[in-house]
């Protein structure tokens, strides 16, 4: 760009571009964000390790997850709503503590969705019962649709380790140790799980280019 | 570097969104895209896998206008944040005009925040680029989280770990709630368009 103008009317001239498409609609911009009133929150401990889960969950974290799970089913006891939706948070948690890394996909997201579902329904007064069944019954359904998912994978897994085992049995690969190909084996398994994840998004990356395309 | 071409009078300009995991690139990119998307007129790209997380990065363009008399196109970019992607974070920095880095506001992320503001000096190093000189806006993201009580870092402290050095603009926000988000953007593309107009001085 040449120096046609100096900087201060480019300066200005750039601020009233952004102003005319960022301007208005700026909400509460200028409002300073408070720290001051605190509420206590009921989730607090556990939605602060949900938060903290990061993508290279730890057993560390997972393990403070379950138990801070266990201790609000404590807290929790006489409300079965609730009691349900920990059940569900912990029972996820112990599955991703176990698998780490090579956890499902979905079983993060269903996790979170869980959270969100049960901080809306123990922080909302204003939700009645029938709602509140409502909501757990859809987290359920995702809850079962995963572990369904689950089932053939392991039984797969399961199969896999019988056949591992069965040919080291009867041929050991010289000199390989078993758990090096229990750790390919587990390698060959992440592979294929990050390439259907793959293959999924370039067929919604297609279908989503064709529907652009047509509309 | 920005892309001018004089014969047609438009300037593009590179900024992207720089952080540790989760720490709110793409929501920075989504309020922009979901608040402004009658004004900006454009399609927000991103790819998402494995429980919503980036994988390769989120792409928003849009036009401010002309500035100049040049026809002005902002292209907005975020890197994943995980560890093990750094060759796509390094590749998506090619060529960068501006930076916004969003750090985690959490205590618990203080070390992460650290981490990847150094991977971000190495990354722009290895295009022989120094943090110091491609203009840069900091973003304090999460702060809302003290209301409820979760632990949060003081603007001080992070001011401490994180802009010390680089004594840069720098904005506590909340992006899922949009705060800040738009002053973060107007700061990097005010400072980021002051820099390409000296360096074409």
């Amino acid at each position: 760009m040449e120096n046609e103008t100096t900087g201060d009317q480019f300066s200005e001239e750039v601020e009233d571009r952004l102003q005319n498409l960022f301007g208005e609609e700026e909400p509460s911009e200028a409002a300073e964000i408070k720290s001051a009133d605190i509420k206590p929150h009921p989730l607090r401990d556990l939605k602060t390790v949900i938060l903290a889960i990061d993508w290279e969950i730890t057993d560390e974290i997972m393990t403070s997850f379950v138990e801070q799970v266990a201790v609000l089913q404590g807290t929790y006891r006489n409300d079965k709503i609730v009691l349900v939706f920990l059940q569900l948070l912990g029972s996820i948690g112990e599955y991703i503590r176990t698998h780490l890394g090579k956890s499902h996909p979905d079983a993060f997201k269903i996790l979170t969705s869980l959270f969100t579902e049960l901080e809306r329904i123990v922080q909302s007064e204003d939700l009645t019962e029938v709602e509140k069944k409502k909501i757990l019954s859809v987290e359920l359904g995702k809850y079962k649709k995963l572990k369904n998912q689950l089932m053939p994978s392991k039984a797969q897994a399961d199969d896999r380790r019988t056949v591992t085992a069965a040919t080291s049995e009867r041929s050991p690969v010289g000199g390989v140790q078993p758990e090096i190909i229990k750790a390919i084996e587990d390698l060959k398994l992440f592979i294929q799980q990050e390439l259907r994840i793959l293959r999924e998004e370039i067929k919604k990356l297609r279908e989503e280019t064709g529907a652009g395309q047509r509309s | 570097m920005s892309f001018v071409n004089p014969k047609k009078k438009e300037v593009q300009v590179k900024i992207v969104y720089y952080g540790p995991g989760r720490g709110g690139k793409t929501t920075n990119l989504e309020y922009i895209y979901d608040k402004f998307s009658s004004r900006i007129k454009t399609e927000m790209v991103t790819i998402k896998t494995h429980g919503d997380r980036t994988l390769f990065f989120d792409f928003l363009p849009f036009d401010i206008g002309k500035v100049n008399g040049y026809d002005v196109k902002i292209q907005l970019y975020t890197v994943p944040g995980q560890v093990k992607y750094n060759a796509t974070r390094r590749l998506v920095l090619r060529g960068v005009d501006g930076m916004v880095f969003v750090a985690d506001a959490m205590a618990v992320r203080r070390e992460k925040n650290i981490l990847s503001l150094k991977n971000l000096q190495e990354n722009l190093a290895n295009y022989k680029r120094s943090i110091f000189k491609v203009p840069m806006v900091l973003q304090y993201n999460k702060v809302d989280l003290a209301e409820q009580g979760i632990p949060i870092l003081p603007v001080e402290t992070l001011e401490q770990d994180l802009n010390s050095k680089l004594k840069t603009a720098s904005f506590p926000a909340s992006a899922l709630m949009g705060t800040n988000v738009v002053a973060t953007l107007k700061k990097i593309i005010s400072l980021t368009m002051a820099s390409i107009v000296k360096d074409l001085k």
